[in-house]
């Protein structure tokens, strides 16, 4: 991926003290052509392109005097960092961090949609969002400021709901009969409809598009395939842990998922997206 | 010799684990002559992929649906009494 150039500035710095800067968006810090490193840890979105991230540098221990720190970066909505942050700066940064009103306003809806979509359960949801807010208010020390705010307070939901639904656990079965599945089927178990092929995106629209429609599809499943489907596929948590979360069987796990699969890949048929006939 | 609909569930399997040597070689062999099945092993692997994108933020999920009334009222009330003081953390440097 092409890496542009978007600026770079003069940082005046007296050496040997902290000096800290921030920025969101996917970028890479340098300084005069050195990657920061060490006590001035740059930050980096773990996927390319997608989503967002802030961080705060410390770049204290560095003889930076007189250098240049410049910001490059490959993605499109970056916004430029804060200027070169003194440590008062960050305090008050932090302590907006800490405004519990800007936190429910920023991220409320996010993890509570975060919450409801995994547990099913609209009380449930909130509480788990009111127990994510306090647990991160407790533990504000713990945040380094490697990820974004946001991806943080998800780390901490994601126990939670994790939690949630150990404790709500209940054991069933998979219904044998899927009808809808077996009628992508003739009887004798081949496709009773030919599969359209898909243009595979290339373009950031074409993915964009494929992303869009497919989360729709991932909303019109049932349920429990959905659920089954997000937290092993998208979450990553494992499919023992997710067995012992669903209350189901391996075996019964596996065949959700298919079943997810099948019905994403006719929702996405029947959404018309990229058919190339 | 696989019918369709057992090929997709080795198909999905793939994700999951490790295919055994005999699931391996009748997945191929009905994936050589079946260009239905070929089809939707690219379309699973199309969703796979989104799904790797996703990650946890998934923004359209559920785009539309927001706290319910009151909500934020009642977290911010059991914040109040949490919230911690700012912290020092430590003195401002020197300007210029």
């Amino acid at each position: 991926m092409k890496i542009a150039k978007t600026r770079a500035v003069t940082w005046d710095v007296n050496q040997g003290a902290n000096h800290h800067f921030a920025w969101s968006g996917n970028a890479r810090v340098f300084i005069q052509g050195n990657k920061v490193s060490g006590a001035g840890a740059a930050c980096e979105t773990p996927l390319p392109g997608w989503g967002g991230c802030s961080c705060v540098g410390r770049a204290g221990d560095q003889n930076l005097a007189g250098r240049s720190l410049s910001v490059w970066h490959n993605h499109l909505d970056m916004h430029w960092p804060k200027e070169m942050a003194s440590d008062n700066d960050l305090r008050e940064e932090r302590s907006a961090q800490c405004d519990p009103q800007q936190w429910v306003a920023a991220h409320g809806d996010l993890l509570y949609r975060f919450a409801l979509v995994r547990t099913g359960d609209a009380p449930a949801a909130e509480e788990l969002v009111q127990e994510t807010f306090l647990a991160a208010l407790a533990g504000l020390d713990g945040f380094q400021g490697h990820s974004s705010e946001r991806t943080w307070l998800i780390g901490i939901l994601k126990h939670k709901i994790v939690d949630h639904l150990r404790q709500t656990y209940r054991e069933v079965t998979v219904e044998e009969i899927d009808a809808e599945v077996d009628a992508y089927f003739d009887s004798q178990g081949s496709w009773a409809l030919p599969p359209s092929k898909l243009k595979n995106p290339e373009t950031s629209a074409e993915q964009e598009e494929l992303r869009a429609r497919l989360a729709k599809c991932l909303q019109h499943l049932p349920e429990r395939l959905m659920r089954a489907f997000l937290l092993t596929q998208i979450d990553g948590l494992a499919a023992s842990e997710t067995c012992k979360v669903l209350g189901v069987t391996a075996t019964n796990l596996w065949v959700m998922l298919h079943r997810a699969r099948l019905r994403l890949r006719h929702c996405l048929e029947q959404s018309g997206f990229g058919q190339q006939g | 010799m696989l019918t369709c609909k057992q090929a997709s569930e080795l198909i999905s399997v793939q994700y999951g684990r490790a295919l055994n040597q005999r699931e391996r070689i009748s997945l191929r062999l009905h994936l050589l002559m079946c260009r239905y099945c070929r089809t939707v092993a690219r379309q699973i692997a199309l969703i796979q992929k989104w799904a790797g994108w996703q990650g946890t933020a998934e923004p359209e999920l559920l785009s539309q649906v927001c706290m319910p009334e009151g909500a934020r009222e009642r977290i911010l009330a059991a914040l109040a009494d949490k919230t911690p003081p700012p912290k020092d953390i430590g003195p401002r440097r020197a300007e210029g």
